[in-house]
């Protein structure tokens, strides 16, 4: 949602670039002949997000992981030093709050991973924009340098960010 | 001084000989990144990122160790040192388990910086593999396994500046550890929370509990000023946010302690959990009331300007400014003539007419200290002795067998023995006497002996004790005689001891106070006095420095400061002894002189 | 005919990753409906060992929608720990912020979320049902729509330095106070955006007027209701008593937020890893519920502020007094309470106390083991974070439960109605398969917040046989 934080410059964007899918539109993957630009955020926590960043890294010409979830880990990768069994039985069974836990398991899921990364270990990233949030002027000053053509792109310093 | 030339990046820099080529750029305004270096620390070369390449070595040198020598020529950006630089980043971030999002240090953070610097935006290596342990089983600040680069700055302060040894390294290479004694629990350990490790470290590795969160670094305020928790008098910075004081820091540059604190002037004072007196109280019918200022200092006015100057009794603190003990001293015993005078500790007697030093202590190949609890009552001094020990003088205690600095020493003498001391001392280069007022008349004398040989300081129990002793207002408080009494008893800590104990019953009293306490609670009128971070002024460390005290936050509700309160007071018995500020302190400094 | 499976993956408009499956019987009717969630975290066990006062931190990035809610909620759980009340210059303080976040995250549900599907309507091309279709069809609502959200995200950044997961609230209070200028630039900026969210409320409204039929059947159920109160009944989004009314409006319970686990329970089902919440004593599904703006206003008695009192008076009169039960009025529940909010903002500023810079009471007596509850009413529903801590202050046992977790039966039993209203097994039309998803979307769940999960990602939906086959599946 940091990338609405562009507020009323996301009008001019509109302009500029066709947004083939995202969350906030009613199509959900990249047309299977391809997009220009990918934006992925979120850590690799599950068998599904391997998928999707695979599917991601297929049809994009250019991905770009946002956010410190996406180029670091980040929070969710707090799991790894717990273990993802210790977390879902405290999740699941030993909750304070929890009658006849019992840990999901149904084949409809996607299993939890016992290592969580960022997603530069699973698929190849063209640029990575960390921050907790992104600052939505760094996705704005990547965006418009590649409409302008200008690659590779180096955040300046104010925009690159860790919190 | 011996110049040296060099070459770096193409640039003739001149420096000292024996300077390291870090220290030589940094005159030169070049910047060499760093991170286990430390201005007040002996630079270890751990961390690798200070690597420069130096024509004519076999490999990358770190800039922090390497002396200069005639024309070394140095690289200190090219292709390689980044590259390397880099390296050590990729390794550093993915050794331990560094999250940026929730970390107190955040946005001032040494690791993050470099960060940022290089721009590293993922991680090449298995990260958040591992974890490590957290240790808050301290007071004021916890330890972070997770955070720390072991880049041993810690350590070398807590040891080197210190010299308290209480943490070391155990273990080599990726399992290597900080640990307190023989990796103890810190809370459990010989740690003494004088925080310096906290200063020097530069992740979130250690964190204040207190002011965690509360902003970063450029969103507050630094006020320097003198520490007013004993008379050593170590310069430090109240840091503040929206006016309210968040955490006091060490002031690196201050001449008397080089930015060391003692945990008594660095956490103590914030967790004060007395209750403050924030209005002026006058007892009607019995009860102690809120009143104004004027009806309080009128009804004071009245009954000191009535007394007779024998049935006038003063009780000072030395928890007092310069301005405020000239202030009392002038208007009691000069305008008011009273003679009943005393302070609410003790004063060292005078041993020597020429006075050393505490930079004396570090010179010293014997240390006397006699009557004195230095580790317990004026802790940083407690450093230099120490630090001295390491060096090898010999440190010999005259005091009770529970003295603090007792297991450092050579030899533990009760006072009865201080002659076997004196004969070492006699004997000694550049001995050095600490005294307290816990020396007897005996033992006065014998030390005499020293005089022209030994460097003399007196450690004043309290904080202002050089200048109120040096104003009269050590005159002998004599409790029975007094019917009229002013207490000025500011911030001092009083536990339940009543000061006024033997005072008649039907005294009146007034109480110049920040806290409540026995004698507040029995007092006529209770006047509330701004504390330590809440009025400007200035105080006389035992060595007899002048030192400024500089206001950091308003006072709490109506306070006001020491010597604004006495000044009213003058003002209300007729007595013109100076309006501001400024004009008193004046007055103070010559008086003092 | 064989039965088959619809899937509905990722959903769209909604934060967090879920997925429907429904369930056709051999008659190609929808037989059962399943709302999975697939992401978990584990926020409950890997805090273990953290400092206390890290919470306000770390669990903000449960989500990016409502960090402000986590913050709260921990802030007040700590302030438990710390065993300390906060001086009231700082509780107003922290509902500023409260407040800034539900205009922001109220007027971006709507606008960006809810609006596609009400002023483009359910059938429009998918190309164009969504935000950008808006900016297209009426660029100047558009922007209206992006000047409010803007607003609500500069009071989180002026007092807590960033929009998304700012830094403000610590146990015992806030770490700044508001200085005169952010006073006085949020104020000038009042009536502005009260207009907007007027507009808002017209558009739901008058929409709502038009489908009167649509709103009382779509995904219209009876449940329980719960949320914050004040000592008067009034709506409370910062602090109060938990309210629990029965369909019928009745009272089952009001207690106070640290006796939650008395009240409160979680059950657990195996094919999703969001928790479904229920009242102990009515069990298990009896006692589900509902929160949100629905939840909220059918409990709640008034509102403390004039416009979206007189909104509220008029709320209470669609199901004749007593509880509102379609699922399509929590979009004009969620419109009442961004006017509550805004009107809330300029009370807040005109208290003097907010002015102060008595922001924060310190803990004494650090040293021992201790415990505490917090509990917001975040935009999608209540919010309970309990953490239990040792002597050193480092958490033992932490204990989430999050708004849309409340919601979990209710988003079930939602898309389950319209699946079985809407979806006809011998053709599968987008506009059918949006009409399930709206029913989820009325609910605006955070299911990143909800498996106290972090990041976002929308939903997918999957058409199975009756025989287990996948027989189709939607991914546009």
């Amino acid at each position: 949602m940091s990338f609405l934080d562009i507020d009323e410059r996301i009008v001019k964007l509109l302009e500029l670039v066709e947004f083939t899918s995202s969350p906030v539109t009613d199509l959900k993957h990249p047309p299977k002949e391809g997009v220009t630009v990918g934006i992925l955020e979120g850590a690799i926590c599950n068998t599904h997000n391997i998928e999707v960043a695979k599917q991601m890294r297929e049809r994009c010409q250019i991905l770009i992981a946002v956010g410190d979830c996406a180029t670091f880990g980040g929070v969710p990768a707090m799991r790894n030093l717990c273990g993802t069994d210790e977390a879902l039985k405290r999740a699941y069974l030993d909750t304070e709050s929890v009658v006849d836990g019992l840990i999901p398991d149904s084949p409809e899921l996607g299993k939890p991973l016992e290592m969580v990364t960022g997603v530069g270990e699973v698929v190849k990233v063209d640029l990575f924009i960390p921050g907790c949030p992104p600052r939505a002027d760094a996705f704005w000053y990547a965006l418009t340098e590649l409409l302008a053509g200008r690659v590779p792109i180096v955040l300046p310093r104010e925009l690159f960010t860790y919190d | 001084m011996t110049m040296v030339n060099i070459n770096i990046n193409g640039q003739k820099v001149s420096a000292a000989a024996g300077s390291t080529i870090l220290k030589a750029a940094k005159q030169a305004g070049i910047d060499i990144p760093t991170l286990c270096d430390h201005p007040a620390l002996i630079p270890v070369g751990a961390c690798r990122i200070c690597v420069v390449e130096v024509k004519g070595q076999r490999t990358l040198i770190t800039a922090c160790t390497f002396p200069i020598s005639e024309g070394l020529e140095i690289q200190t950006e090219s292709p390689q040192v980044v590259k390397a630089r880099k390296l050590v980043l990729d390794l550093i971030f993915s050794e331990r388990n560094h999250y940026c999002p929730y970390c107190e240090m955040s946005g001032d953070c040494e690791l993050q910086n470099l960060g940022y610097r290089y721009s590293l935006d993922h991680f090449i290596y298995p990260t958040y593999t591992k974890r490590f342990p957290v240790d808050a089983t301290r007071k004021y600040f916890l330890m972070d396994h997770n955070r720390c680069v072991l880049c041993g700055r810690c350590e070398r302060a807590c040891g080197d500046l210190v010299a308290n040894h209480t943490l070391g390294l155990r273990n080599r290479g990726a399992n290597s550890m900080i640990h307190a004694d023989a990796n103890v629990p810190f809370g459990e350990s010989t740690c003494i929370s004088c925080g310096s490790c906290l200063q020097v470290c530069p992740t979130g590795a250690l964190c204040d509990k207190r002011s965690a969160y509360m902003g970063h670094d450029i969103q507050m305020e630094h006020i320097k000023t003198t520490c007013n928790q004993c008379s050593i008098g170590c310069g430090m910075e109240i840091v503040t946010r929206g006016g309210n004081v968040l955490k006091i820091v060490g002031d690196w540059d201050a001449a008397v302690n080089s930015g060391l604190l003692c945990k008594n002037g660095r956490f103590d004072p914030l967790y004060d959990e007395r209750q403050r007196i924030t209005r002026p109280l006058l007892r009607r019918k019995g009860k102690l009331e809120p009143a104004s200022w004027e009806e309080a200092m009128q009804a004071v006015a009245e009954r000191v300007g009535k007394a007779n100057a024998k049935d006038l009794g003063v009780l000072a603190s030395t928890y007092a400014t310069n301005e405020a003990l000239y202030l009392l001293a002038k208007l009691f015993q000069k305008e008011l003539k009273a003679t009943n005078v005393g302070l609410l500790n003790d004063v060292a007697p005078k041993l020597s007419d020429k006075q050393g030093s505490l930079a004396d202590i570090v010179l010293g190949d014997v240390i006397l200290v006699v009557g004195c609890d230095l580790l317990k009552d004026q802790p940083v001094s407690s450093f230099f002795v120490k630090r001295s020990v390491d060096r090898g003088a010999r440190l010999i205690v005259v005091d009770g067998k529970d003295n603090g600095l007792a297991p450092f020493a050579y030899m533990n003498l009760g006072m009865a023995e201080i002659s076997k001391a004196i004969e070492i001392a006699q004997r000694a280069s550049h001995p050095v006497v600490l005294y307290g007022a816990g020396v007897t008349d005996k033992a006065a004398t014998a030390l005499k002996k020293l005089q022209g040989k030994a460097s003399f300081v007196a450690i004043e129990n309290g904080v202002n004790t050089r200048a109120a002793a040096a104003l009269g207002l050590n005159n002998g408080f004599k409790p029975s005689a007094v019917k009229v009494l002013y207490a000025l008893l500011g911030e001092q800590k009083l536990d339940d001891k009543d000061v006024s104990k033997n005072v008649d019953n039907k005294a009146f009293v007034i109480a110049q106070a920040s806290f409540a306490s026995p004698l507040t609670e029995r007092a006529d009128v209770v006047l509330p006095m701004a504390i330590w971070s809440e009025r400007a002024g200035s105080l006389t460390n035992t060595e007899g420095s002048v030192q400024q005290v500089n206001k950091a936050v308003e006072p709490a509700g109506e306070a006001k400061p020491d010597w604004e309160v006495i000044s009213l007071l003058a003002d209300k018995l007729g007595k013109k002894l100076g309006a501001s500020l400024g004009e008193i302190s004046a007055r103070a400094t010559q008086e003092l002189k | 005919m064989e039965a088959r499976k619809i899937t509905i993956e990722p959903i769209t408009r909604i934060e967090g990753h879920g997925r429907i499956t429904i369930h056709l019987n051999e008659e190609g009717k929808v037989d059962q409906s399943f709302f999975h969630v697939d992401e978990f975290r584990g926020l409950e066990k890997f805090t273990e060992g953290r400092p206390y006062f890290e919470m306000t931190q770390i669990t903000q990035r449960i989500c990016g929608i409502c960090p402000v809610s986590h913050h709260l909620a921990a802030a007040k759980a700590c302030d438990g720990v710390a065993r300390v009340d906060p001086p009231r210059p700082a509780k107003l303080l922290r509902e500023l912020l409260h407040m800034g976040q539900y205009v922001q995250s109220h007027g971006m549900h709507f606008f960006h979320l809810a609006a596609p599907d009400l002023v483009l309507g359910f059938d429009a091309d998918p190309a164009i049902r969504n935000v950008f279709g808006i900016i297209g069809a009426n660029p100047e609502l558009a922007l209206k729509a992006v000047n409010l959200r803007r607003f609500g995200q500069q009071i989180i950044q002026r007092l807590g330095g960033k929009r998304v997961h700012p830094n403000f609230a610590v146990p015992g209070g806030v770490n700044a106070p508001l200085s005169p200028k952010d006073r006085d630039e949020i104020l000038a900026e009042f009536d502005t955006m009260v207009g907007i969210a007027k507009v808002a409320v017209s558009i739901g409204k008058d929409w709502l007027g038009s489908n009167k039929e649509l709103a009382s059947v779509f995904a219209s159920f009876p449940s329980n209701y719960m949320g914050l109160v004040d000592m008067e009944g009034g709506l409370q989004l910062y602090d109060g008593e938990i309210r629990v009314k029965d369909a019928d409006g009745n009272f089952v319970a009001q207690f106070k937020t640290d006796h939650y686990l008395s009240y409160i329970a979680e059950h657990v089902e195996s094919w999703s890893f969001l928790k479904y919440p229920y009242l102990r004593k009515l069990g298990w599904p009896d006692g589900t519920y509902r929160v949100g703006p629905l939840g909220r206003l059918n409990v709640a008695d008034k509102i403390g502020t004039p416009l979206a009192n007189e909104e509220l008076k008029l709320f209470k009169q669609i199901n004749g007094g007593k509880p509102v039960e379609g699922s399509l009025y929590y979009h004009y529940a969620r419109l009442i309470e961004l006017v509550y909010a805004l009107e809330r903002i300029a009370q807040l500023l005109d208290d003097p106390d907010i002015m102060s810079n008595d922001i924060r009471a310190y803990a004494t007596h650090t040293q021992l083991p201790s415990q505490g509850v917090g509990v917001v009413e975040a935009p999608r529903g209540t919010l309970f974070h309990d953490y239990g801590t040792d002597e050193n202050g480092q958490l033992t046992r932490v204990n989430l439960i999050v708004a849309t977790g409340n919601n979990n039966w209710a988003m079930q039993t939602a898309s389950g109605l319209v699946a079985k209203a809407f979806v006809d097994g011998t053709k599968l039309t987008e506009g059918m398969l949006n009409r399930v998803e709206a029913a989820i979307r009325c609910y605006d769940p955070c299911l990143s917040c909800a498996t106290h999960a972090i990041g976002k990602m929308p939903l997918e939906v999957t058409l199975i046989g009756a025989n287990g086959t996948v027989l189709d599946r939607i991914s546009r």
